[in-house]
């Protein structure tokens, strides 16, 4: 099981460096298509569509950093009210959940992605496959599921 | 679909994330109904959920936040409000006030600027007399401020979810933001006279006018955030991310307190902080789908409609139902579940969806110092070390005038339109 928290801590701090990039990607096209426009009269239309994608990966590859930090927006009032044990229940059903959850989402991603149509598909200002765009789902949902299985394993150790 | 409602409700309580709650929740609905078909689609729904220019506003407003904070702003910001009018009896208590509508006018969320304002206002307000608990009352209160003055991320949620102009509900929540920041400045008055408040020395006329050009490159960002949208030079996600541009220039060369190794820290921060407000949108996108599946907004609208052709009685109704959710659920989470319902109604009622949305987000931001799941609470009495309890019973007050500004705003929606259909002529 130590083996598996070392995969969540690696997974994250790849995580990391990724977010960070797109984090930087992102400003520099939002900036380039306001400078562009403004200070040499020359709108670009690729900044808007690079930009967009890089949010979505900032989301799904964020959403599972919130997972592994327990960052995310949850109801805690009634949780907190509980016994150790309850708690303890508690916490592994729901942990089991969002396991099982992302499990879900990937088996469907990678159906989805696997679809005879998907290269064909191409963005319209940077001409490059929606593949690439789309893949940001199956990638967040999988280092959620391994962060969310390792917190499953260490639920226990927590509480008591 | 009475059975996908508890379902919801269990997971909730289990302490399981919104944004997870809505997607199991969704999974769960599909595989009640049987209609395996519309499970293909989940996928395609997630992605397609957060795929909008608008959206791109809330990363780069946060980093905007992050990198402002970085640069030593907020000291800046209070010493500044500090010298203006901190001579008042109860003058921190205004200073605090003041602070937070410089800051709102800057970041765009009301929990980060509690975390921000309680670790420097409580222990200094303590430090000059006021009770602990005032202190922090006062600053969770004043960063009510920080969704209404734009840029706000509530508005962003509202625009996008709704369809709405994102800069017509930046210009329109300035009014408002005023009101309530006038009738915070007025209970602190009044409450100063009650408890003797002190004064802090009137400082001289030179040393206000040195930390206001201390200042100035810094307010720089909010005239161009606030200015650039009112002229139609930038669409909100532009000036942010020329926000961004400019705090890190002044935070770099001007007040050299932001250094290049910081950067990754707070852009990754950024992202975290991001994937939160986005992740759940994506989620609720899937939810909404299946809302609109199941014609629940339909049914809402024919229901609701059944009990009241009347708007004023339907906003009574709305703003008592979310003062009452507030008391459970995040306000973020509020707002992205219940817009695909409310907004037929808005509609159907003739009422105006930036009035709509700018009453829609006081009244959730007001859910914030609703115990017991008020974020803002918490914040405050983590980061100002104040019990929960004495925190809660200074408070009091405070909400008090929010919900009577909520309803002022609510049933003068002139307040709200007049600075928006001017700008239009």
């Amino acid at each position: 099981m130590k083996l598996l928290h070392k995969l969540s801590n690696a997974i994250f701090e790849v995580e990391r460096v990724l977010v960070i990039v797109l984090m930087t990607v992102m400003l520099v096209s939002i900036f380039a298509q306001v400078l562009f426009r403004y200070a040499f009269n020359h709108p670009l239309h690729w900044p808007e569509e690079l930009a967009i994608y890089t949010l979505v990966w900032v989301t799904f590859i964020g959403g599972s950093m919130g997972i592994k930090r327990q960052q995310a927006a949850a109801v805690t009032f009634l949780f907190d009210r509980l016994s150790p044990g309850a708690r303890r229940a508690v916490l592994y059903l729901g942990w089991t959940l969002i396991v099982a959850f992302a499990a879900f989402i990937i088996y469907l991603s990678v159906r989805w992605l696997s679809l005879p149509s998907m290269f064909l598909q191409k963005s319209p200002s940077l001409g490059f496959a929606m593949f690439y765009p789309y893949l940001a789902v199956p990638i967040g949902f999988a280092g959620m599921a391994v962060h969310s299985l390792d917190l499953l394993v260490r639920a226990g150790k927590e509480e008591s | 679909m009475a059975i996908a409602l508890l379902i919801f409700i269990v997971l909730m309580l289990m302490r399981i994330p919104i944004a997870l709650v809505l997607g199991l929740t969704s999974v769960a609905y599909i595989l009640l109904s049987a209609q395996y078909g519309l499970f293909l689609n989940i996928p395609q729904r997630l992605f397609s959920g957060v795929q909008s220019f608008s959206l791109l506003a809330i990363p780069l407003f946060m980093l905007a936040g992050e990198l402002m904070n970085a640069s030593g702003i907020t000291e800046r910001l209070i010493d500044f409000s500090r010298k203006a009018v901190g001579h008042f009896r109860g003058g921190l208590a205004y200073v605090n006030v003041m602070a937070n509508m410089f800051l709102a006018s800057i970041i765009g969320s009301a929990t980060a600027q509690t975390a921000m304002m309680s670790r420097v206002m409580i222990p200094q307000m303590e430090k000059e007399g006021y009770r602990r608990e005032f202190a922090a009352a006062t600053t969770a209160s004043a960063a009510l401020l920080g969704p209404i003055i734009p840029p706000s991320m509530l508005f962003i949620i509202y625009g996008v979810g709704s369809g709405t102009s994102i800069s017509q509900m930046f210009i329109a929540g300035i009014i408002p933001g005023i009101i309530l920041a006038l009738s915070l400045a007025g209970l602190i008055a009044l409450l100063g006279f009650w408890h003797h408040y002190p004064r802090t020395e009137r400082a001289p006329l030179k040393a206000v006018g040195i930390s206001f050009l201390k200042v100035l490159p810094a307010l720089t960002v909010p005239a161009v955030i606030i200015g650039g949208t009112m002229s139609g030079a930038f669409t909100a996600t532009e000036s942010a991310g020329v926000a961004c541009v400019l705090a890190i220039l002044f935070g770099m060369l001007v007040y050299r307190k932001l250094k290049l190794r910081d950067f990754p820290r707070i852009l990754a921060n950024a992202a975290i902080a991001t994937a939160t407000v986005t992740m759940l949108m994506s989620m609720a996108s899937v939810f909404g789908w299946i809302l609109a599946f199941e014609q629940i907004p339909q049914k809402a609208v024919e229901a609701i409609g059944a009990l009241t052709s009347d708007p004023w009685v339907f906003l009574l109704l709305v703003n008592l139902f979310l003062l009452f959710t507030g008391i459970f659920i995040d306000e973020l989470a509020v707002m992205v579940i219940l817009l695909p319902i409310f907004m037929p109604l808005v509609h159907a009622y003739g009422i105006h969806p930036v009035h709509f949305g700018v009453v829609l987000c006081l009244n959730a931001t007001i859910g914030l110092l609703t115990p017991p799941v008020g974020a803002g609470l918490f914040i405050a009495s983590a980061v100002g070390e104040v019990k929960l309890e004495k925190l809660i019973r200074a408070i009091v007050p405070f909400v008090i005038v929010a919900i009577m500004v909520l309803f002022l705003l609510t049933y003068v929606p002139q307040l709200t339109l007049w600075l928006p259909q001017m700008m239009n002529n």
